[in-house]
């Protein structure tokens, strides 16, 4: 009995050290692993504050106002004007969706007319159709496709 | 053990034992057994005592073991970290923002360069090339130094740029090392430079060097920027970068139009006292902040803030302080006629107008036409404790509270008699010099309600209702005075259609350093607000010695020169602030119509 409790309490012993040594070598490598990790998020860190600072420089009001002055014939952009607000008043209705006529009865858009803009005027009428005529040559599949592509509104 | 050791057989018990004719053998056994009895105690006790000594130890041990296993058991689990090579330097700052979070300073990482001259290999061969590098650094005297046997280390740069660096490499002399900074970035440029000041480095070392603030809000907010609980948060100021950068462009242009050598300009919210913009020009790089002057007035140098440190004579924008105080305390009312006879004499004194305007003037029209003598004879019905006491209530003795390190030295200049005299001269701004924060936040406090409010350069969370110093009424009529200035007064090129721009001009002859006055170098200001019927922001806006040339004659009256620059400022800033161009109400004409009757 007593050589058997000797080996139990023998191998029970190993299995503890062998327990302890896994457990230290595990620690330690979480702990470089961790180390490995400060040292990234302080680098990543560091690459934020100068890509933040990039942006800023980049976006400085100065360098802004050169770009929109180099590419004035481009855009267009001046500063900005007291005439450039305006009201929601001014906005114009939007203009009801175009019905699919083949869907949609007469009879079922009643509510139109009682419909007014802000000013009390009836609401314009949805812009016609573009294309009035069918072209000589009858009406192709798409309609779109045949619109006239306004030319020359890029040659600046 | 100190006993005599006894002989194993001594003689005259043998001799007895013999006579006896006993065995004197059993003597020297009975000796012997005695003194081994001895020996084996003494080993004894000396076998106690090492057991004592051995556990005293492993308890010891075991005990350290223990306690050292409970504290770990019980103690919080912390993350180790590295410790940064014993180093106590800490670079670290927080950023600065503007009021929408738009940056406005930070910190990059760079790298200084130093050297170990006795590591080096050929001295005057790396020095040439470092002087290619930099093409500012005296090589011959940092040869000298690198030579200097005494010198075991040598600082050569501070910061260096990624190309500067890679350029140092490939010199290849194993005696140039690098070490690492953090190091202060202003992205805006010259943009708010004497709102933001600067940074420099404070104790070095080669694993980091501390970075101070040397002027300005950096200098003033050091410890809270460099606090380790508030590095994340970044320090918000009530700039706006957008603003201040549209303020800056127009008020250069108007300076040079002007033929100005400085300028200055303030915008203030009325409500909250909050900066919005500040600038001073001629203005300078907080990226490369120049030396101060050593020789001459201060005042010239880039880096002194016309608008906190600079204390002038304002002139005529004082007029509505004095007028606001009579109106308050009801010594007259917007109506009340008062005698602009000029030249004025009181004593040896001689007060006179810019024109003659006739023999009288009623408040209203003296506020218009920007009569000194008005004004003085407003003063004198007032008195001078009165007004003193208005004037100490608005802030204009003390030093502006602003978060600037340069703040305190802005400190008005008081004359050392109040008496009927300076009341007078004080009345239309001379005697008195006050900053363009002073006069912006009294302003503010004038036309807000009446309200006193204190000018920050912070973020505010909301409008800060300070203690009344003039009733709303009299700051009602206030506005309406300063609108009528720009209607029909001094001010008519200060109009700017949907903003209703209400404001003074006031063009102080500049004085001598050595008493008296310049007779052709003015100082121009222009201060007021706008909306006027709804004030959202306070301006004010100095040239320093501008003209303008119309047919051939120069003007230097404010109405010629700050005010055209302000208007172009209020027309470009008001859309960027949000504030829609608005048709004044034609109500508030009918209450001023009304009152005027």
């Amino acid at each position: 009995m007593r050589v058997f409790f000797g080996l139990l309490l023998g191998a029970t012993v190993l299995a503890l050290a062998f327990w302890a040594y896994q457990e230290n070598y595990r620690t330690r490598e979480v702990l470089a692993e961790t180390r490995a990790m400060q040292s990234e998020i302080g680098h990543l860190r560091e690459q934020l504050g100068v890509l933040k600072a990039e942006w800023a420089y980049l976006n400085r009001p100065d360098r802004l106002r050169e770009l929109a002055d180099l590419n004035f014939a481009r855009l267009g952009l001046l500063p900005m004007t007291p005439n450039q607000f305006g009201k929601v008043s001014e906005i114009a209705y939007p203009p009801p969706p175009v019905a699919d006529v083949e869907t949609v009865e007469i009879d079922a858009m009643p509510a139109l007319p009682n419909a007014t803009t802000e000013d009390g005027l009836p609401p314009p009428k949805p812009a016609a159709p573009t294309i009035l005529a069918a072209p000589a040559g009858g009406l192709p599949e798409d309609p779109i496709a045949t619109l006239p592509i306004e030319e020359g509104a890029d040659n600046e | 053990m100190s006993e005599p050791r006894r002989p194993l057989r001594p003689l005259a018990p043998v001799l007895r034992a013999r006579e006896r004719g006993e065995n004197p053998d059993l003597i020297e056994r009975e000796n012997r057994a005695r003194r081994s009895d001895a020996l084996r105690d003494r080993l004894r006790r000396q076998a106690e005592g090492r057991l004592l000594v051995l556990s005293v130890f492993f308890i010891a041990a075991f005990a350290a073991v223990g306690v050292r296993m409970g504290t770990l058991a019980t103690s919080v689990p912390v993350e180790p970290t590295r410790l940064g090579g014993g180093s106590q330097i800490t670079s670290a700052r927080a950023d600065i923002v503007d009021r929408n979070g738009r940056l406005m300073a930070t910190n990059l990482v760079t790298q200084a360069l130093y050297a170990h001259p006795q590591e080096m290999v050929d001295i005057p061969g790396a020095v040439a090339q470092l002087a290619a590098i930099f093409p500012d650094i005296d090589a011959a005297a940092l040869e000298a130094r690198l030579e200097d046997k005494n010198r075991k280390f040598v600082w050569i740069r501070k910061t260096l740029s990624p190309e500067e660096i890679q350029a140092v490499y490939d010199i290849g002399d194993p005696g140039l090392l690098f070490a690492s900074r953090d190091m202060r970035i202003y992205p805006n440029g010259h943009l708010a430079a004497h709102v933001l000041g600067g940074a420099s480095f404070g104790t070095e070392g080669v694993n980091a060097a501390e970075v101070i603030g040397v002027a300005g809000i950096e200098k003033a907010f050091d410890d809270r920027l460099r606090d380790p609980a508030e590095l994340d948060k970044p320090l918000q100021l009530s700039i706006d970068v957008t603003v201040q950068s549209a303020v800056t462009e127009v008020l250069e242009g108007g300076m040079h139009l002007m033929h100005a050598k400085g300028a200055s300009a303030v915008i203030m919210d009325v409500h909250s006292g909050e900066i919005i913009s500040m600038v001073s020009l001629p203005d300078f790089d907080p990226n490369d902040r120049p030396q101060p002057l050593t020789t001459g007035d201060q005042s010239d140098s880039p880096l002194f803030n016309r608008a906190v440190q600079g204390v002038y004579e304002l002139g005529s924008v004082f007029k509505i302080l004095t007028v606001s105080a009579a109106l308050d305390e009801g010594v007259v009312n917007v109506n009340t006629v008062v005698n602009t006879q000029s030249p004025m004499r009181w004593g040896r004194f001689k007060i006179s107008d810019f024109h003659n305007y006739g023999p009288s003037l009623s408040v209203r029209n003296v506020i218009v036409k920007s009569s000194n003598v008005g004004t003085a004879h407003i003063a004198q019905m007032l008195g001078g404790p009165r007004q003193k006491a208005f004037l100490e209530s608005l802030g204009l003795f003390e030093p502006t509270p602003v978060e600037l390190f340069e703040a305190p030295s802005g400190r008005p200049l008081l004359p050392g008699k109040w008496g009927e005299i300076q009341s007078m001269t004080i009345s239309y701004g001379h005697g008195m010099s006050t900053s363009p924060v002073h006069l912006a936040s009294a302003y503010s406090s004038l036309v807000n309600g009446g309200t006193l409010v204190k000018p920050t350069l912070l973020k505010q969370s909301g409008w800060t209702l300070g203690p009344q110093v003039i009733k709303p009424e009299t700051s009602a009529t206030v506005r309406s005075l300063l609108r009528d200035v720009v209607v029909k007064g001094t001010a008519t090129f200060g109009n700017v259609p949907g903003y209703d721009v209400g404001g003074k001009t006031g063009s102080a002859d500049k004085p001598r350093p050595n008493g008296g006055y310049y007779r052709d170098k003015v100082l121009a200001t222009f201060a007021g607000t706008f909306p006027a019927h709804d004030p959202k922001y306070v301006f004010v806006v100095s040239l320093d010695e501008g003209y303008e040339i119309v047919n051939g004659q120069a003007f230097r009256t404010a109405g010629w020169t700050a005010v055209p620059v302000t208007a172009e400022i209020i027309r470009r800033i008001a859309p960027l602030l949000g504030l829609p161009p608005e048709i004044e109400p034609a109500s508030a004409d009918g209450v001023r119509e009304a009152r005027r009757g």
